[in-house]
């Protein structure tokens, strides 16, 4: 080993508790986290609901509230089997789509789907949002290799959309690349998720697969048009 | 001074032969898993920037094995070589390796899973390197040599890590010695550590492997069994990277950790300690992880760099207190005196930076609120070849310059090209490394070879911003630079394996070194590593910020909720 | 440092058994099963624990 200086001898830099101190800096980064809201500054958190979803960071032309609410929905009244899902995904497409191919989901056929189904479960959650939030409309998104159905939809900017996703087969992504980045989901197999989303700007937005699905997986892509 | 008193050589000399044929095997092998996976990183590099023409099918097929045998079969037989050196020779009284048989079947067992698990993509499997089942649900019988493969690794794996535990733990029995060394106790730790993966890695993979094989119904759970798994995978070979920089630190300049050796071993604990608690963040992309977990998660994350920051504190300041001992002078000035013209520290020296640049990038992405801007982009490539490449595999190849001649008695190929290999493959990286992480802001997705989404139907066509194009081709540049420079590296390599060509080269003894055993000015100041560490971390509040700049500032942010 | 080595490797039997133990009862972390990996390995190390200890007296 080095010569044996003697601990009160040695240049501070040279002593293990300063390399220590040296090593524990870089927890400092907290603090930045905390500074941007992305990190508690108290142990509250441990006490909410644990099983509650994860809050998604606010994104470009998303609106903050209602992208906060992803939800997995196997467990509650949203539940829905792959058939089911497909089946009103179709007939999503059916009645929504418009004479270019694109869909433009609508208030009228959410409200009718829901009167038709007698969502308690959906009027449950939606009253657990903001009391003065806008109803959310819904859509329809299946992700199947190597494709999104629908492919093309058109939304009206700064109305909420509840977007119930599930992919059909293998686990897929739906990141949309918003503005200068991309939102990156990924969308489990089989599993129904919902997401509540605002475009805030008009413009055409990618959705594209971001988990490796096979050898088409850069072949999935769809467009939102915001109008 | 050009005259080694390296321990290091020394010491793999005086093995005995069967020991040497041992160890030889599995650097060998280790080599040609690195050569292979140049070849099929340059195929997906050519794929991916639209170099020469190659279907999806084949290109996702070359990224594939590009990931199963470099980060698979490269870094594990590597380790497994050097965990069975280390233990031979830095465990006093040791003098062999312990139970040579089984290290044996451990090598043919790891062999005939590299063999399994790369034909298994000449079968035509679909897999890359994380084997996600689900992806077999047409065919599951596609992926029975894939999984075989990594069954057998994790075989092989458990033998040779038993090896090196028993190397290490013999003498003591025998009562030739009381205590480790801390390189020794390092190797057990690190073999420890190896043994979890092979255990990790039986059960990740033999589940999938009795579905394919049609003995089991389904699959359950395998994302969290892989996560476990690849994050062992993730600390491993840092573990050893950072051994292997005492090791080699020690061969070049002759210094030891003025901390002491105790402190060493406290810091190889606590890289021990901290591998479990810090594994979340690999599900932060998953939607139905609690959020009490994701936040956990990002403040255990915080801790990841702890033990590597803490080993770079202990090598640089120790090697700065030699330096002034020679006479070094100034903040920077003494580094001048490191024996830079010696291709080993060359290596080590730029694995060192590379593994900081590497480190700042993966601090950005343990924060969870940011993985929906980066997580499965092409951030997550371009950070962590700066890890792999530049920080883990540099090192393994300094190792091996030095280890492979001193098995072999062959010559050193080529040391001042070698000297000057460390800062191409640099220039390679950074510029693989800025063009993946700014894609990656700009939410390129990796594992994609289509870019231009292509559709015919002009309601459905959407064109991929063209700056993505752009960066690619930054990327490929990156990619084949760095390609070139470790194909010469397995020239090199490959020349001390099997050459006897005494014309060119020199002896390994010979590579210059300087001699500074004995003294260390532990009065005088040692600041260079903790201004390294403070730049390092300022690096990453700035990318930290930045990332969370652009996530909140999207030039269309512009909505009812005012954000 | 006999002492030393039979230490450190016994705080990583200790924290590891400790995060095996939580990985099997915290359903929240979805960590279940982690338990078997880091369960054997804090077993491993206790066993290493007990091999560093077991130097023979008189050893130099």
């Amino acid at each position: 080993m080095a010569e044996a200086a003697k601990p009160e001898s040695r240049h501070f830099t040279l002593r293990p508790g300063f390399a220590v101190f040296v090593g524990l800096f870089v927890l400092t980064l907290y603090f930045l986290w905390a500074a941007y809201g992305a990190a508690p500054t108290s142990l509250s958190f441990l006490a909410e609901e644990s099983a509650g979803p994860a809050p998604v960071t606010p994104m470009a032309g998303m609106d903050v509230q209602s992208a906060s609410v992803e939800n997995m929905a196997q467990d509650g009244g949203g539940a829905m089997t792959p058939d089911e899902f497909e089946e009103i995904t179709l007939k999503f497409v059916e009645d929504l789509s418009l004479p270019d191919g694109s869909v433009q989901p609508t208030r009228e056929w959410t409200e009718a789907m829901e009167a038709a189904r007698g969502d308690g479960a959906q009027e449950e959650m939606d009253a657990a949002g903001p009391a003065d939030a806008e109803e959310p409309i819904d859509v329809y998104l299946m992700a199947m290799r190597f494709s999104y159905e629908p492919r093309v939809l058109r939304l009206d900017r700064n109305v909420p959309y509840r977007f119930r996703m599930m992919s059909m087969d293998v686990n897929h992504g739906a990141s949309i690349r918003a503005g200068f980045a991309g939102h990156i989901m990924r969308r489990p197999a089989m599993v129904l998720t919902e997401m509540v989303m605002t475009f805030s700007e008009r413009g055409e937005f990618m959705i594209y697969c971001t988990v490796y699905c096979g050898a088409g997986h850069d072949q999935m892509k769809g467009k939102i048009i915001v109008e | 001074m050009t005259k080694t008193k390296s321990k290091l050589i020394a010491g793999t000399r005086n093995l005995n032969p069967g020991d040497k044929n041992l160890l030889l095997a599995f650097f060998s092998i280790a080599v040609l898993a690195l050569a292979l996976g140049i070849v099929f990183a340059t195929m997906t590099a050519a794929g991916r920037t639209g170099l020469f023409g190659i279907e999806s099918a084949t290109a996702y097929r070359m990224l594939g094995l590009h990931g199963v045998t470099i980060f698979f079969y490269w870094l594990y037989f590597v380790q497994a070589g050097f965990v069975l050196l280390l233990a031979a020779v830095y465990t006093e009284g040791a003098g062999e390796v312990a139970l040579r048989p089984l290290a044996w079947l451990g090598f043919v067992t790891m062999l005939a899973g590299m063999v399994s698990s790369e034909s298994s993509y000449f079968g035509g499997t679909i897999l890359l390197y994380d084997g996600n089942p689900s992806l077999l649900i047409d065919d599951p019988s596609e992926g029975r040599f894939f999984y075989l493969g990594y069954v057998l690794l994790s075989a092989g794996l458990a033998m040779v890590a038993t090896c090196a535990i028993a190397t290490a733990v013999r003498p003591k029995f025998r009562g030739v010695i009381e205590s480790w060394t801390p390189i020794s106790f390092a190797a057990v730790a690190w073999s420890g550590l190896l043994l979890v993966a092979a255990v990790a890695g039986a059960n990740a993979f033999l589940p999938p492997l009795f579905w394919t094989l049609g003995l089991r119904e389904s699959v359950a759970g395998y994302a969290m069994s892989w996560s476990v798994l690849f994050h062992n995978m993730h600390y491993l070979p840092l573990m050893a990277t950072v051994v292997l920089w005492y090791v080699l630190m020690e061969n070049v300049t002759g210094m030891q950790s003025v901390f002491g050796p105790k402190f060493s071993k406290i810091v190889f604990a606590i890289y021990m300690i901290f591998v479990p608690p810090t594994s979340l963040y690999h599900m932060f992309l998953e939607p139905d992880l609690a959020e009490a977990v994701r936040v956990v998660g990002s403040l255990l994350s915080l801790f990841i760099a702890v033990p590597t920051i803490l080993v770079f504190v202990v090598i640089v300041a120790s090697l700065e207190s030699y330096a002034r001992a020679q006479g070094g002078r100034g903040l920077f000035g003494w580094i001048k005196l490191l024996p830079w013209r010696n291709p080993v520290m060359a290596a080590v020296g730029m694995a060192a930076v590379n593994m900081a640049l590497g480190g700042v990038f993966s601090m950005v992405l343990i924060q969870e609120r940011l993985a929906v801007l980066l997580s499965d982009t092409f951030y997550v490539p371009g950070y962590f070849h700066f890890l792999t490449v530049g920080g883990i595999s540099l090192t393994f190849i300094a190792a091996l310059i030095y280890v492979i001649p001193s098995l072999t008695g062959h010559r050193c190929w080529r040391p001042a090209v070698l000297a000057r290999l460390p800062y191409i493959l640099t220039i390679g990286l950074g510029l693989f490394g800025a063009g993946g992480i700014a894609a990656g802001y700009h939410g390129v997705p990796r594992r994609i070879f289509e870019l231009a989404y292509h559709v015919d139907d002009p309601v459905e066509h959407i064109d991929a911003p063209f700056v993505w194009g752009t960066m690619m081709g930054v990327i490929g540049a990156g990619s084949l630079l760095m390609a070139a420079v470790l194909a010469i590296y397995v020239y090199a390599l490959l020349r001390m394996l099997f050459s006897q060509n005494r014309e060119i080269g020199v002896d390994v003894a010979s590579l210059y070194v300087v001699s500074w055993s004995g003294s260390a000015a532990t009065r005088e100041r040692a600041w260079v590593g903790p201004l390294s560490i403070l730049a390092m971390v300022a690096a990453m509040y700035g990318f930290t910020a930045l990332s969370f700049e652009i996530l909140q500032r999207v030039p269309i942010l512009v909505g009812a909720a005012g954000h | 440092m006999k002492r030393l080595d039979t230490v450190l490797l016994g705080i990583v039997f200790i924290v590891w058994s400790a995060l095996a133990l939580m990985y099997a009862t915290v359903p929240m972390i979805q960590m279940a099963t982690a338990f078997r990996v880091w369960g054997f390995g804090a077993m491993l190390f206790l066993v290493l624990a007990i091999l560093a200890a077991g130097a023979k007296r008189g050893s130099k």
